[in-house]
């Protein structure tokens, strides 16, 4: 109901069992709030965050990663905002599923959707586990594509929020007047929601010139 | 604080210029200063749920119990709101359209309904409560000072933005009903938006802002409102919308109840049966009857549910192994196949075909299947939506794809985000996979089992042999908006003579049925003009007017067409004579607009 608070749709991709859900846990778990806004499991979660001036709500929405529901993930996707792509540091065949990921949100979701690539499981690696995708082979896809990357440990949650801050902060956020003013009447939100539509070049498009 | 701040805007560059890698500057930022991150980030979280007044003036925490209370206390519509759910009805009835509706136009219109009825509740809930708020205000006068807190809570009512707090000079000693005086003059938005942006001051300021309201010169100054007197606004505003929530989801269920009540049959029926019918459809609202001129959505409906007949039998006669072909979790919860879980999911789906009418009750119950497949806090949809498919297979629902379809056309869908969505994109998700099913996805000992009707049924998807309207073909979400407004051209309202003999037959009233003439209760044509505070007029004029005026200057019913014509013979030859004697200069413009038509009559 507060007026500047922004909603992102942030969905979850990637293989069963890499931890995405673990991800969201972790960096809702940090909120001990008594008003809590009703959840489906860890399948549906919000959480507000702070960035800059503005307050951010994320809503993210899990998938289902098993392979034989990887068809219904566009029923998902459609109209978000923001998309975790996640991986097991340790499976490689995770990693070759999110390029899958990376790939058909490229052609198929919103235009500018803000991509984060998330290699999870870091602290298998801290103690002695085998790393199977190259930190390099990683970012190297993050810079071919345009994404966000970082490498997580929900277990521990390092690195967790600032996966979510730096999607936040890549999300171009109209003020609330400008968000007024062009509403379209179009979408079905009831807080305000960011238009990747009316901003494919993301932050560039809605930078003022300073000269 | 400040220091916190200092290092994170060193680290964190600008994020409207390229030049700068946002992930890297993020990463370095934040790394080495895990600690602080964490720290801010539950701060600013503490910010918002804690509600600190001095950091967030504009968030407004009200607890639950408040929120209960206030919700509670309606349970009803008011007449005033009431009435436009009969002008809604009733203009559905009219014959007004070239074309029978679809079913995705006829959502449009339920959501330009819903979107107006939210506009008339918000305009009911000010009136009321700038209503309260005078008669408060006087109140508060006669129990603190006198008579001239009453008066003020009076004029102040009248003279909003000039804010004659000064009128309030001997009322020093009655701070609370000078509080609620003023606060008279600024309910509502504009109030609000006119004074709370010069009263976020500190209060520090306060002192000097009350020697100004009280001085003799100040009649020109506009008062501040104090945080307190903010805080009270917004307060007021945010159980508003809590208000006008319930009111909508009342609104929804009236809606379909009156529609229920009116019936939905094509012929009419006689009358001991429409009270036995009535009383069955109470139990059970099919909501077949609105997909009635969209047949494939019906015949999707009738795919899908020879689908999970054929796949329920499978599954009970062994032929396929749904646990283990579904991957369901069976290990974290072993009560997934358990006669209870199955009992009391089969009650759950059973209400949401069967016994609920509105479609905000419906998604209420998907919530509640979720709910009830549940085993932990931390379930994930790996689990959930195995378990959703398992459960429709094994249940088997009537309708269930029409029941989805339902709730995402006629759910107002300004209230269908967030977990109501998500419950809902689910459930189609599952019902998608249901449907694309196919011989081949089993194992080969499975498709060896299979009779040859079996293998008929699960030949191809649902899909590829029936095409649905484009913005549910991917039915993934219900932006049904865009489309429905592409698609529905106002419902090609037709305003020749040829448009309305042609709406006899084919008018939305097909939809409905030819129904018995529905009476609303209060006042159906008689619009609230001028007994009603609320400003509807523009809605009139944009929902029920261009019918009085243009198409169907009454309800007509079809039955009634033999003796229309007739009458119009008669009135045809009445209004020959009457302009016998008039000269043509006397005319006015209206007289020869009923000469012309009389003119186009006697040609048609």
């Amino acid at each position: 109901m507060n007026s500047s608070v922004t909603s992102i749709k942030l969905v979850l991709l990637g293989e069963a069992a890499v931890g995405k859900s673990s991800i969201v846990l972790r960096f809702v778990s940090n909120d001990f709030s008594e008003n809590k806004e009703p959840t489906i499991g860890a399948a549906f979660l919000t959480q507000r965050v702070n960035i800059g001036e503005q307050t951010v709500k994320f809503e993210i929405w899990d998938t289902a990663g098993q392979e034989r529901f990887a068809s219904l993930a566009p029923m998902y996707y459609r109209n978000a905002q923001a998309a975790l792509v996640v991986y097991d540091v340790t499976k490689p065949q995770s990693f070759i599923k999110a390029r899958h990921w990376v790939k058909e949100l490229h052609e198929q979701a919103s235009k500018g959707i803000v991509i984060a690539l998330v290699g999870n499981k870091l602290d298998m690696i801290e103690n002695g586990g085998e790393r199977k995708v190259a930190k390099e082979e990683a970012e190297r896809l993050a810079e071919e594509e345009g994404l966000l990357f970082f490498e997580t440990s929900a277990k521990s949650g390092e690195n967790v929020n600032e996966v979510f801050l730096g999607i936040g902060e890549k999300i171009p956020i109209k003020k609330p007047g400008e968000q007024a003013n062009e509403q379209s009447g179009l979408r079905i939100t009831d807080d305000q929601r960011v238009d990747l539509t009316n901003s494919v070049d993301g932050p560039v498009r809605s930078a003022g010139c300073n000269c | 604080m400040s220091n916190k701040e200092e290092i994170r805007a060193l680290h964190t560059p600008p994020m409207t210029n390229t030049k700068f890698d946002t992930s890297q500057s993020i990463r370095e930022s934040y790394k080495p200063q895990l600690s602080v991150t964490q720290e801010n980030l539950n701060d600013t979280q503490g910010t918002i749920t804690n509600n600190s007044p001095g950091q967030n003036h504009n968030h407004v925490e009200l607890s639950k119990e408040e929120i209960d209370r206030e919700i509670n206390s309606i349970e009803q519509l008011p007449t005033d709101l009431s009435k436009l759910i009969d002008l809604f009805i009733n203009d559905l009835k009219q014959p007004k359209y070239i074309k029978p509706l679809t079913v995705i136009q006829l959502s449009s219109l339920f959501q330009n309904f819903y979107t107006k009825f939210d506009r008339a509740s918000f305009q009911y809930l000010s009136t009321i409560h700038s209503n309260s708020g005078s008669i408060g205000s006087g109140n508060g006068g006669n129990n603190d000072n006198g008579t001239t807190a009453e008066n003020n809570g009076n004029t102040s009512g009248n003279s909003n933005l000039n804010g004659n707090g000064n009128g309030n000079g001997n009322n020093h000693g009655s701070q609370p009903a000078f509080l609620v005086a003023r606060e008279t003059l600024s309910s509502g938005l504009s109030g609000i938006f006119a004074r709370s942006r010069s009263g976020s001051g500190s209060s520090l300021r306060r002192g000097r802002r009350s020697s100004s309201l009280f001085s003799i010169d100040s009649s020109n100054v506009q008062p501040l409102l104090s945080p307190e007197e903010i805080q009270k606004q917004l307060r007021t505003n945010e159980l508003n919308n809590y208000k006008i929530d319930k009111l909508m989801s009342l609104c929804e269920r009236e809606v379909f109840r009156r529609i229920l009540e009116v019936g939905t049959s094509v012929a009419s029926p006689p009358k001991e049966e429409l009270v036995t019918r009535a009383n069955h459809q109470k139990k059970t609202f099919n909501v077949t009857n609105l997909f009635r001129n969209s047949p494939e959505f019906i015949e999707f409906d009738k795919l899908l549910s020879e689908k999970l007949h054929t796949l329920s039998n499978l599954a009970n006669h062994d032929k396929i192994d749904l646990v283990e072909f579904l991957k369901l979790p069976v290990g974290k919860n072993p009560n997934i196949e358990s006669r209870e879980a199955f009992d009391e999911t089969e009650d759950l789906f059973t209400n949401l075909v069967s016994h609920t009418i509105a479609p905000c009750e419906k998604i209420a119950v998907i919530l509640k299947i979720h709910e009830s497949m549940m085993f932990s806090q931390e379930m994930c949809n790996d689990d959930f939506l195995p378990m959703l498919v398992y459960y429709i297979i094994k249940v088997c629902p009537k309708n269930i794809f029409l029941n989805a379809q339902f709730i995402k056309l006629f759910r107002n869908k300004k209230k269908l985000v967030q977990q109501e969505m998500y419950a809902l994109t689910n459930f189609e998700a599952a019902l998608v996979f249901v449907e694309g099913l196919t011989c081949t996805d089993f194992i080969s000992s499975s498709q060896e089992k299979l009779t040859d009707p079996e293998k008929d049924t699960l030949q191809m998807p649902i899909s590829s042999k029936i095409s649905l309207p484009s913005p549910l073909k991917n039915s993934g979400s219900v932006n049904v908006d865009v489309t429905l407004h592409e698609a529905h051209p106002e419902a090609i309202r037709s305003n020749s003579y040829d448009g309305f003999k042609y709406a006899f037959d084919t008018s939305l009233k097909n939809i409905f049925g030819k129904i018995r003439s529905y009476t609303p209760p209060v006042q159906p044509i008689n619009l609230p003009r001028s007994s009603s505070t609320l400003s509807l007029e523009v809605d009139k004029k944009a929902s029920s007017s261009p019918t009085r005026n243009g198409v169907a200057p009454q309800p007509i019913t079809t039955s009634s067409s033999a003796s229309t014509t007739t009458t119009t013979a008669a009135q045809l030859h009445e209004g020959w004579k009457k302009y016998k004697d008039h000269k043509f200069e006397d005319l006015k413009v209206s007289e020869l607009k009923e000469i012309f038509d009389i003119y186009q009559k006697i040609m048609g």
